[in-house]
């Protein structure tokens, strides 16, 4: 079965890492533009960041036959500078045009701000003059459920974005229901201690259904693992799964929603209608 | 097939799942005692066990005893910082 991880900081991971995805049969990844685990010194540190996930890293994974795709942001934690943040967005409109870049992100919140709050909704903008996907990073911890709802109500409010365009990542128990009753796409990071672990996403999928989730591992510098996303597949393989589904979540439901990008080329083996209804 | 909500619940009925589950369940509910023990025989261990954060574990403890299948959600919404919209977030 082919497996697609929707959102990995490969920048942050060694080449022995790449080589154990394709061992698992990922065929594509997702690199969301993020926090360097320090603040950059200079717009500038960004324009080189978004070269190496545009272009250096693309090629750094084809050595493995793994597809790299990106996405370009001030991500939400520095996005608290607004005068960073803008001289930042004044280039992201030269990456969009590069043939990974699939859209913003991981735009959101970090810690609610209201400074966080304005350059999300110029990113939003942004992304809807380009006809581009978004990306969402929810916030941490006690932050989550606030920042999420917060996100949630300025994007139904704004009247023009379509949910089918935009990903919240990161979800858990408490923020999945109101994500999904907006319409908007929802994924599940595995990441031990501060996300979920593989049992509980496969809860979700059990009481949400198939419909609008992903499934992700969110390898980056912290104490992650892009093997964690296999461990979510056999934890729905144990409970007796059948394997079309489990091949829906990891594989076809990342295929619709990246999809939507026009460069993204991996395709669904099943029409998503079909594969939803659990025909 | 077991309670399904929206989706489609467990394939499995929820003795396997206990079958399958037990032992995790087990262990971890151990490591969180052992972690409160280890809490309360350290030197200022009277007084952390009235630190917010270990009464709030404490709450934890006592939400999973309690009946219903949102137990998750629950104890996530205990850990959270209250609701908000918008236009208040802004008003900070």
């Amino acid at each position: 079965m082919k497996v697609i991880e929707p959102h990995i900081h490969m920048i942050a991971r060694t080449t022995q890492d790449y080589e154990r995805m394709v061992r698992m049969h990922t065929v594509a990844c997702c690199e969301p533009a993020f926090w360097a685990g320090y603040d950059r010194t200079s717009p500038e540190a960004f324009y080189d960041y978004f070269v190496h996930i545009s272009e250096f890293e693309p090629t750094r994974a084809a050595q493995y036959l793994i597809q790299h795709y990106c996405w370009v942001c001030i991500n939400p934690k520095e996005a608290d500078d607004l005068v960073l943040s803008r001289e930042v967005i004044s280039f992201i409109p030269e990456f969009l045009a590069k043939p990974t870049v699939l859209g913003l992100g991981e735009i959101g919140l970090n810690l609610n701000t209201r400074n966080e709050m304005t350059i999300f909704a110029e990113q939003v903008e942004l992304a809807l003059q380009h006809g581009q996907l978004i990306w969402i990073h929810t916030p941490h911890l006690k932050d989550k459920l606030r920042g999420t709802r917060m996100m949630v109500e300025y994007l139904v409010g704004h009247g023009g974005v379509d949910p089918e365009k935009v990903a919240f990542d990161h979800c858990e128990e408490h923020t999945l229901r109101m994500i999904r009753d907006a319409g908007f796409w929802a994924a599940m990071t595995i990441y031990p201690t501060t996300k979920n672990s593989p049992a509980r996403v496969v809860d979700a999928l059990e009481i949400y259904g198939l419909d609008h989730l992903m499934v992700d591992a969110s390898g980056d510098w912290g104490p992650s693992d892009p093997g964690t996303i296999h461990d979510a597949i056999f934890e729905m393989r144990k409970r007796g799964h059948p394997e079309e589904d489990v091949e829906t979540v990891f594989y076809n439901n990342p295929c619709y929603f990246l999809g939507q990008s026009g460069k993204f080329r991996p395709r669904p083996l099943r029409e998503r209608e079909e594969a939803w209804a659990g025909k | 097939m077991g309670k399904n909500v929206a989706g489609r619940g467990s394939p499995l009925a929820a003795e396997e799942l206990l079958e399958i589950y037990f032992l995790e369940m087990r262990s971890a509910l151990l490591e969180t005692a052992a972690a409160f023990d280890r809490l309360e025989r350290a030197a200022g261990g009277e007084r952390v066990m009235e630190d917010p954060r270990v009464k709030k574990l404490l709450a934890g403890c006592e939400l999973i005893t309690a009946a219903g299948a949102d137990r998750a959600e629950r104890f996530l919404l205990l850990f959270s910082d209250g609701g908000q919209t918008v236009a208040s977030a802004a008003e900070e």
